[in-house]
């Protein structure tokens, strides 16, 4: 759940969450976890500061659920009615097509190949944190990924990705979501966009598609970082890029494979990979030490590979919370 | 040399892809395709194997149904998008 949500919704929803909140002194960080009853009762969290609610886990908090009265635990003990959901919070439209995404960095492995990174770069959290891919989804109206499967197609047939849903899907995702900072990408740092379709095979049951295509996002060159400043940075953090004046960068080719079923009206495959040269940032870790530390440093540039996959059912989760944009 | 090793490379299924530095000249290769997925999606048995709910409604109706407790995972920001 979002806290940023969960708070503020105005709905029986909103109302049960800041209760519990309330009772847990729950604060507004992440990765938090808690254990509680369908009536509210919190039987574990680490939100708080008190001894009893720290180490939160699934077998902690069923170790305080069996201890709770037969009678509270049985079920249809507590009654639950559908609500209203606040129209203000985000959901897909319906019919919608919802896709994942996942971006990793990688690591070259001195055979010319790339491989799975086993920590994050010092710059973060002071490196050796365990490395977990990044994740962000992706939302398109019914009329959206309608315009992928124009009428009359044939076997052969090629033609172009949607601009608008192009620059959507490059803008939104192609960043690394991974790490402390992912880049926000500017309509104007698309220097260059190619994206098409290929029309591998109709049947009455459906199509498939093949998507390839090239993307350069760039954005303009930084006032340089102050001599000295940069200098402890490459001394200190062998992570950050040599050029002083280096901005965030992501040159990549992108390959995709789609099926359209008729039957069921919809995608059942929406994979998607891109891979190319990242040039990203990072929370400078010295930026509380005076006026002249930058906010972000820029790093040295490493493979990014990011793939797109149709989401998971059932599962509600706002797009472009990684698409970040001061 | 380097060929069979970037060879032997490729047989490290996920692990591993040769040459992704040409990637940039002439496109990804289909043969490469099922192992960029697979080297970049998260491995198997992580936290998004559980099939989380994203209504803390809808989850407190199936624990207040089922007899079970809830375990609710928050962040300043999704935890299953950018927390």
């Amino acid at each position: 759940m979002d806290l940023k949500v969960a708070y503020y919704r105005q709905d029986a929803e909103g109302d049960f969450f800041r209760r519990i909140a309330e009772s847990g002194k729950f604060t507004m960080a992440s990765g938090r976890l808690h254990g509680l009853t369908a009536a509210g009762k919190l039987l574990c969290s680490d939100a708080g500061s008190d001894h009893y609610w720290r180490d939160c886990s699934a077998a902690g908090a069923w170790d305080k659920w069996v201890r709770l009265p037969a009678e509270e635990r049985k079920p249809g003990a507590v009654k639950v009615n559908e609500r209203k959901a606040d129209p203000k919070v985000p959901a897909p439209p319906p019919g919608a097509l919802v896709l994942k995404a996942y971006q990793r960095m990688l690591e070259e492995d001195g055979a010319a190949g790339v491989r799975r990174r086993k920590v994050f770069h010092e710059a973060f959290g002071g490196g050796g944190v365990p490395y977990e891919p990044g994740h962000d989804y992706v939302w398109f109206g019914e009329a959206e990924w309608n315009s992928l499967i124009p009428a009359a197609l044939k076997k052969g047939d090629q033609f172009q990705f949607p601009a608008l849903l192009a620059d959507r899907l490059v803008r939104d995702i192609l960043t690394d979501c991974s790490a402390n900072q992912p880049v926000g990408w500017e309509p104007a740092d698309v220097r260059s966009l190619q994206l098409g379709l290929k029309v591998e095979e109709v049947t009455p049951a459906g199509l498939r598609l093949r998507l390839e295509g090239s993307v350069l996002l760039a954005q303009p060159a930084r006032a340089p970082v102050p001599k000295a400043i940069h200098g402890r940075w490459l001394r200190d953090l062998p992570c950050v890029n040599s050029d002083p004046s280096a901005a965030p960068r992501y040159e990549a080719r992108l390959l995709g494979h789609l099926r359209y079923e008729v039957k069921k009206k919809a995608f059942t495959r929406f994979d998607v990979v891109a891979l190319g040269s990242y040039t990203g940032i990072a929370v400078n870790p010295f930026r509380g030490e005076g006026r002249e530390q930058p906010y972000h440093l820029v790093l040295k540039p490493f493979p990014l590979g990011v793939a797109l996959q149709i989401a998971r059912g059932g599962q509600v989760v706002p797009p472009g919370g990684c698409s970040y944009r001061p | 040399m380097r060929m069979i090793a970037a060879l032997l490379m490729l047989v490290q299924e996920g692990e591993s892809l040769a040459r992704w530095r040409e990637i940039g000249k002439g496109g990804i290769r289909d043969e490469h395709f099922e192992s960029m997925l697979k080297l970049i999606r998260p491995k198997p048995w992580g936290f998004e194997e559980i099939p989380w709910m994203t209504s803390l409604w809808e989850a407190r109706r199936k624990a207040a149904a089922e007899g079970k407790p809830l375990f609710l995972w928050t962040g300043e920001g999704h935890p299953l998008g950018f927390p």
